[in-house]
């Protein structure tokens, strides 16, 4: 098992790709500072949503129920999934009872959380991801490296090379709006034969048993209006109570996601259109697991924006690959351990705990918070590695003893500042690599504290 | 039976009782001229906005943005009429080479320039997305300030599909570059009327 700090050591291989992929997302959260600052009552509109979401959590079965019973009035299918294989069985049965075999698929973390692609190619199924980053990610037989912009990792002259191998498209030295109206083109095709379209969820309210999907592309509508057959796909916890707070998250998510007021289209999923069919699969998959752990049931509240990938040094600086797990930066780093503790044990050691992620939540999740409590549970449970156990036992028993602690440190100054490079840029300092440590000041902070306590009255 | 076991488990994993907070919508209140804003905004979401001043001035203004159009579909009543009669229509996927469809809004958001368009409006589910082009009509005095105060009004609509639409398909997936016209229309215009 590849650990983050490895992935993002092979990311950083190249220094102006890095620094490249750092620009693109700090661009988009430039645009979200821009947008956010420019509406009346952003903080409420934060507490609103995380006070929506605090309320859900508490009353998930009743308004589960609640959606159930209005969806079923309402002629929608509904289906309830443990885990991500029921789900995927779910979905295949639908499909066989259809004889379908062409599916369009607009984005959903959760089809990609549950492995729904690779289980229908098995069967021989085509399935197409109909957004146009997923396409990309999907043609180059990756993943998505990020929950909002899946192909934010592929350079222009990249997509164009992969779009001319894949689609024959002519070589265009990466010509955007070339390439978008050849993938137009290409889709179209495929939204036109499918048997059956596939979207997520973004909402489900409890009080109509209709849901929202929102694109900027479109393409969600594009299939599920052409198509016989609609599955749309949601975890549990999408649910909000009633139709009003929609109001409240579709203000937030495209701010908090790509700087935009709002997506280019809302829709919004009532019923099945005359003589169609329209299912819906509710999936837990380790999400009433999570509910129950009282330091992390937050980050269910998740509205899937992003915006904590775009903010985070971290993430910038390393690519949402380098965390392997579905969901990358932050957010995921917290909900990933949940699912998995072993395999992911390294995910909340990827940050700095600046905080950033938590101060851009759109829901307010405490994830800086749950980071470091993360950190606690891995070390418990694991001890942690010999050189980190070894090198707390010994502060420990430094700090405890304040005057060789003062000798100690006076020593080390005087080696920062007259020992010959080699010796302190060596392989033993990590904090050293890549980058030059801070100059040593001359005198230490019990110096100055002393001589300054002199002055006080 | 799993939806069974679901609903035990958040039963016994879920937090205590958190009171549902109360939208209070004059927290969000800007003193603003709605259409004003509502222009503005929607120019940022790459929509046209147009300001005909009757239906003379409608159609003279369509011919002249939408000059090569075959296969237009219109929803608008008297306000203008199409080729082709969506009543004719066997299957959507016949309407792939649709240039242009007019339809009415039902409600305008000033904060993002987003239209209501209710299924009962636009024919058929597909037709919004598929066509090439996309003429609103909506009434200036159906503006409001915020999503609030659009779900305020919507608190009543019971059709089964209905889409808030905010500016033509687009996507910045290669290399965050805007490219506006992705898998649905490719031009938006609003006629503000």
């Amino acid at each position: 098992m590849q650990e983050h700090p490895e992935a993002a050591k092979k990311f950083n291989a190249d220094e102006d790709y890095v620094n490249w992929h750092d620009q693109a997302l700090w661009h988009v959260r430039k645009k979200r500072a821009r947008t956010v600052n420019k509406i009346k009552g952003w903080e409420q509109l934060r507490s609103l949503a995380s006070g929506i979401k605090s309320n859900v959590m508490a009353n998930l079965d009743d308004y589960l129920v609640e959606f159930e019973k209005n969806a079923l009035e309402n002629n929608i299918r509904v289906h309830w999934a443990q885990d991500a294989a029921e789900h995927n069985k779910i979905i295949y049965q639908i499909l066989h009872d259809h004889q379908a075999k062409k599916v369009i698929k607009s984005k959903s973390m959760l089809t990609e959380e549950c492995h729904l692609n690779p289980f229908l190619e098995e069967k021989g199924i085509e399935i197409i991801d109909s957004d146009l980053g997923e396409r990309i990610v999907q043609l180059a037989r990756e993943t998505p490296s990020h929950i909002v912009m899946p192909a934010i990792h592929k350079k222009k002259a990249q997509i164009d090379e992969l779009l001319h191998q894949k689609l024959g498209t002519k070589r265009s030295g990466g010509d955007e709006v070339y390439l978008a109206r050849e993938t137009r083109k290409h889709l179209r095709e495929k939204f036109l034969q499918a048997d059956v379209a596939i979207t997520g969820v973004n909402f489900a309210i409890a009080e109509t048993g209709g849901f929202v999907v929102c694109t900027n592309e479109g393409n969600a509508d594009m299939g599920t209006h052409l198509a016989p057959v609609h599955i749309a796909c949601m975890g549990i916890e999408k649910l909000i109570p009633k139709r009003e707070h929609l109001g409240v998250f579709l203000r937030l998510l495209a701010r908090s996601a790509t700087g935009q007021p709002i997506t280019a289209y809302s829709s919004h999923f009532r019923r099945p259109a005359p003589g169609k069919e329209l299912h819906i699969v509710l999936v837990d998959n380790g999400r009433t697991r999570q509910l129950g752990r009282p330091d992390f049931r937050r980050s269910l509240h998740c509205i899937r924006c992003g915006a904590c990938m775009n903010t985070c040094p971290i993430y910038r600086r390393s690519g949402g690959h380098s965390y392997n797990a579905t969901i990358p930066g932050p957010i995921g780093s917290i909900l990933s351990p949940g699912i998995d503790l072993k395999k992911h044990s390294s995910l909340p050691f990827a940050s700095t705990l600046c905080g950033s992620c938590s101060d851009v939540c759109p829901v307010k999740i405490d994830i800086h918070r749950q980071l470091f409590k993360w950190r606690q549970v891995i070390i418990q449970e694991s001890g942690g590695t010999w050189s980190k156990r070894f090198s707390m036992k010994f502060a420990g028993w430094l700090f405890s003893r304040p005057k060789l602690f003062a000798i100690t440190g006076k020593l080390g100054n005087l080696f920062l500042k007259l020992a010959p490079r080699f010796l302190i840029y060596n392989r033993l300092n990590v904090w050293g690599r890549e980058r030059e440590l801070p100059k040593v000041n001359s005198k230490s902070f019990s110096d100055w504290y002393k001589k300054h306590r002199k002055n006080e009255p | 039976m799993s939806r069974k076991k679901i609903l035990k488990a958040i039963k016994q994993n879920k937090p205590g009782a958190s009171p549902l907070p109360e939208i209070r919508p004059d927290d969000f209140r800007d003193e603003i001229d709605l259409t004003d804003a509502f222009i503005s905004n929607a120019g940022l979401t790459a929509s046209r906005v147009m300001q005909p001043v009757d239906k003379g001035d409608f159609i003279k203004q369509l011919k002249a943005l939408y000059p090569d159009t075959k296969k237009t579909c219109s929803l608008a009543g008297d306000w203008f009429t199409g080729s082709f009669d969506i009543h004719t229509m066997k299957d959507p996927r016949e309407m792939e080479d649709l240039d242009l469809l007019v339809v009415r809004g039902v409600h305008g958001v000033a904060e993002n320039g987003a239209v209501w368009v209710p299924e009962s409006n636009m024919g058929h589910r597909a037709l919004p997305f598929i066509t090439k082009h996309l003429a609103l009509l909506l009434d200036k005095g159906q503006i409001v300030q915020n999503m609030h105060e659009a779900y305020a009004l919507l608190s009543g609509y019971d059709q089964g599909f209905g889409v808030f639409i905010s500016g033509p398909s687009k996507t910045a997936d290669i290399e965050q570059s805007l490219v506006i016209g992705a898998q649905s229309a490719l031009t938006t215009t609003i006629f503000l009327v």
